[in-house]
């Protein structure tokens, strides 16, 4: 029996003592990345334990690489790990689900704003889509809503290839039809919905994404400052703390602030609201800027969320 | 089924219970652990030990600890906590009515 002498430190681990070996250390590395998903508490326990499993196996005369093996390689065992933790499939397929729904709830406001509310040249007075035909344009208007929301009802196994065939079919409707272009955000939220579960399953995103989030957050705003520095229109006080504000949120979101994608889908709202009320010069410019924050900023908030305390099995 | 599948489902359901009745005899390493499940065919590797020991310290039924060894490595130590005893007394009553039921059912059906 070996002499136990109890350290300060009850649940992380102490000095090392001895050098690792390298199949340690790359076992460890292997472990860490795929466990983002996992608070960074959770991670360092699991890790502590993995480096416990090393440090017994070398007592008991075995390899690293028998320890390794003993294990299963870093993607078997993190599987277990998050399996046994609730990270598995299922919160993956939670992003995509809430995103899906999303974009047939975007999909059904976009129905409303070109059936009701938008005026159409184009058409004799009154000149809102539904006065001139009817109830029926209503009904068409809703399909692609209803699209939008049919991977949520297929098989597991087959979620994915609809996810991308509704994702292509929405992009190809909002260039082809003429009010296509009200459905465009629908077809974004859509993409998100393929996208945003492969970049975050293994956890947060890498900074290269965040940044990338936040760079196209801030591309509207600095499309219209362009605009105005150039004469095109003016910039009166509220556009410049509209601006202001997501600026400040593009570089919270780069910082991987999940709050800050929330207030910016918000305001991705605020903004199709405001495009469908106050239609105007500037209406697919603005509707199309809502659709945008709506995007990134519910696909930021939803891959920073936090993970969740594992249910009792 | 085959005897392997049955004896695979009942074990995932009664393993964690399994741990924590190694550990009401006092704290244990993971290795010691494992050895003592691996020898009772109830884990086939630690590969499956560890990401359980996560979920239960998570749910506040074990508490794992460091502990220099002398000249080796520090240890760390898995101890069973009040939570988990309670957990453990509570799958012991639940165990001992649903066994006899089950054997009363088994013998009956022979």
């Amino acid at each position: 029996m070996t002499e136990k002498t109890p350290m300060n430190e009850k649940t992380t681990m102490p000095e090392r003592t001895v050098m690792n070996s390298n199949a340690e250390d790359s076992y460890l590395r292997g472990v860490s990345k795929r466990l983002q998903a996992l608070t960074p508490e959770q991670r360092e326990a699991v890790l502590d334990d993995v480096r416990a499993h090393f440090a017994d196996a070398a007592d008991a005369g075995r390899s690293p690489e028998q320890a390794v093996e003993s294990l299963g390689n870093p993607a078997q065992f993190t599987e277990r790990v998050r399996t046994e933790l609730g990270h598995e499939e299922g919160r993956t397929d939670q992003m995509r689900r809430v995103l899906q729904w999303l974009a047939s709830g975007v999909a059904v406001f976009a129905a409303m704003f070109v059936s009701f509310w938008r005026p159409d040249d184009s058409l004799p007075m009154p000149n809102t889509q539904f006065a001139v035909h009817g109830f029926g344009i209503v009904l068409l208007s809703l399909v692609p809503a209803v699209i939008a929301a049919v991977p949520n009802f297929a098989s597991p196994r087959a979620r994915t290839v609809f996810t991308a065939a509704v994702a292509a079919f929405l992009s190809v409707l909002s260039f082809v039809f003429p009010d296509g272009w009200a459905f465009a955000p629908t077809a974004w939220l859509a993409w998100a919905a393929l996208v945003v579960p492969v970049i975050a399953r293994n956890g947060p995103p890498a900074i290269g994404w965040r940044i990338a989030g936040g760079v196209l957050a801030v591309l509207p705003m600095a499309l219209a400052v362009g605009g105005a520095i150039v004469g095109s229109w003016g910039l009166e006080l509220d556009g410049v703390l509209y601006t202001a504000a997501v600026a400040v949120l593009g570089v919270l979101m780069a910082l991987g602030k999940p709050w800050a994608g929330i207030i910016l889908a918000l305001l991705g709202g605020a903004a199709l609201v405001s495009s469908a009320l106050y239609p105007g010069m500037l209406t697919s410019g603005v509707w199309w800027a809502g659709g945008l924050f709506i995007t990134l900023g519910a696909s930021q908030a939803l891959m920073h969320a936090r993970p969740r305390k594992p249910a009792q099995k | 089924m085959t005897d392997e599948r049955i004896a695979t489902n009942l074990r995932k359901g009664v393993l964690e219970y399994c741990v924590l009745a190694l550990l009401s005899h006092g704290e244990k390493y993971g290795l010691e652990l494992a050895d003592d499940l691996t020898t009772r065919g109830l884990i086939a590797s630690e590969g499956s030990l560890y990401p359980l020991l996560a979920r239960m310290r998570e749910n506040g039924l074990v508490e794992p600890r460091w502990e220099a060894s002398g000249a080796g490595r520090p240890r760390r130590y898995y101890a069973i906590t009040d939570t988990g005893t309670e957990q453990l007394t509570a799958f012991t009553q639940v165990w001992a009515s649903l066994g006899a039921q089950v054997n009363a059912l088994l013998e009956g059906s022979r």
